[in-house]
């Protein structure tokens, strides 16, 4: 009878507490708009489930959880916690994307590079506040590169603590792009603009995309070596891809390796959301979980890093548009956000609500991976100037 | 009032915490890696196409392989299909 009481007593339901419950629910809300909506499924089923699994209670004397050393998840969370996941997916997101548009078309980089407005404005508002200190403002302000893998390696280097918010916040926002981009690509946009046809692109020679990754590549890792590991991995995986004498491994990159990593990935960041996590420091006990004051605004201010992206790429084209002779349709600004390639669907989209036959999702794809590149330029430089 | 100092406070945070020059030179450099990027790729095709006079496009000497190529395959079909008709006759 004394084994079945002490069993009961470390069970889940012993130990359950409201934070584990509430968080349960929210784990169980991205399975379901995972599964019913289709928002960002891969990435949002296996961070809901991890969310689940990392908040059933665990015995003090197993180790079960991704912060129990020796323990299955901590193994798992190892990938997360030394940035060794993000620049694995980098390059199974060069070894399949096509630069071909954003080389058709080079002043649409300059959107790409607009949309990091959002990064920087919201690390001063981060800052702004007394809660956070220079280097958790700089990995919750990264929220607005829109870039999931490049939100968890400078979170992991700069503020391993906010991990598992800045991670889910990037991940949800990602998933509602579609929600959170249209009202402000409208509000900042006329008609006639919104209008706008651009002239198709050119024919990209294969001597240019093969030499764009390796010249790419070196232009930004001599000016930023912080960016090193992951756009060394973008462009080695797209020159996998473009060089044409490697296509098991590009094949390998884009299919295998990613979906083993986001799997691995999306699943640890979940089960590293524990509600309560109390930790001793400086002789003081300290919630270090994710239901803190700190994590409700950091997804306030990924909201508003997110916004500021949409709106600073638009308003960028619009500023361009002053100048060009052919003008740009100001609403691919809003895919300088380097959620590829959702922000340029909603481009299409949006576009095509005031005419159906302006084909916006090619030209919104140059911005779009150029946000890729400008957001993992701007944590390569927060990291350089930040690191201790 | 209130917000008036919680404003000020703000403007002291960042300021303790280098938030505006950080900023300012983060966004300064992004923008400079990628319009390097663009001047690169805007003067790619001229390169290329000077580079084209030294050394031949692959991609031409490729395509005049490949109809080397066709052509053998096409001699050899159209060979065989004549001696099957010439067996038939």
């Amino acid at each position: 009878m004394d084994l079945l009481i002490s069993f009961l007593g470390t069970t889940g339901y012993a130990h359950l507490s409201i934070g584990n419950v509430l968080m349960i629910v929210v784990g169980i809300s991205f399975i379901s708009l995972a599964i019913i909506k289709h928002y960002e499924p891969l990435l949002l089923l296996p961070i809901g489930f991890g969310v689940v699994v990392g908040n059933i209670p665990s015995i003090a004397s197993m180790p079960l959880g991704v912060y129990d050393q020796g323990s299955v998840l901590w193994y798992l969370y190892f990938g997360v916690k030394n940035g060794i996941f993000p620049p694995l997916i980098f390059l199974g997101i060069g070894a399949m994307t096509d630069f071909s548009t954003m080389l058709s078309n080079p002043k649409l980089i300059l959107l790409g590079a607009a949309a990091q407005f959002g990064i920087f404005l919201t690390l001063m508002g981060a800052l702004a506040m007394p809660f956070f200190n220079i280097n958790e403002a700089a990995a919750i302000g990264i929220i607005g590169g829109a870039d999931g893998p490049t939100s968890i390696f400078l979170a992991s280097k700069l503020a391993p603590h906010l991990l598992g918010a800045i991670a889910i916040a990037a991940y949800s926002y990602m998933a509602l792009v579609p929600v959170i981009q249209p009202p402000i690509m409208r509000l900042l946009t006329t008609r006639k603009e919104r209008l706008i046809r651009m002239k198709p692109s050119r024919v990209v020679s294969k001597r240019e995309r093969v030499i764009f990754p390796i010249a790419g590549f070196l232009i930004i890792a001599l000016l930023v070596p912080g960016a090193l590991s992951l756009l060394g991995m973008l462009f080695f995986g797209n020159l996998l891809k473009e060089s044409g004498v490697t296509e098991r491994l590009a094949e390998t990159g884009r299919t295998a390796l990613i979906d083993i990593v986001t799997i691995l990935l999306g699943f640890s960041v979940g089960a590293s959301t524990q509600a309560v996590r109390m930790v001793e420091m400086n002789g003081v006990m300290i919630n270090k979980g994710f239901l803190t004051v700190e994590s409700m605004l950091i997804f306030g201010l990924g909201a508003l890093s997110f916004a500021v992206a949409t709106a600073s790429g638009v308003l960028c084209a619009k500023f361009m548009n002053l100048f060009l002779k052919d003008k740009i349709n100001p609403l691919i600004g809003a895919a300088g956000v380097s959620a590829v390639p959702d922000s340029a669907r909603v481009v299409q989209i949006v576009g095509q609500e005031e005419d159906p036959d302006n084909f916006l999702l090619m030209h919104a794809m140059a911005p779009n991976v150029a946000g890729v590149i400008g957001s993992a330029v701007a944590a390569g430089i927060l990291w350089s100037i930040l690191v201790k | 009032m209130k917000l008036l100092n919680y404003l000020l406070t703000g403007i002291d945070n960042i300021q303790n915490g280098n938030g505006f020059v950080i900023s300012a030179i983060g966004m300064l450099i992004v923008f400079l890696a990628l319009a390097l990027i663009s001047v690169f790729i805007a003067l790619l095709p001229r390169a290329l196409k000077l580079a084209s006079i030294i050394i031949p496009d692959e991609a031409s000497r490729v395509a005049s392989e490949d109809e080397q190529v066709v052509a053998a395959i096409s001699t050899a079909m159209h060979y065989h299909k004549y001696v099957q008709s010439s067996e038939k006759v």
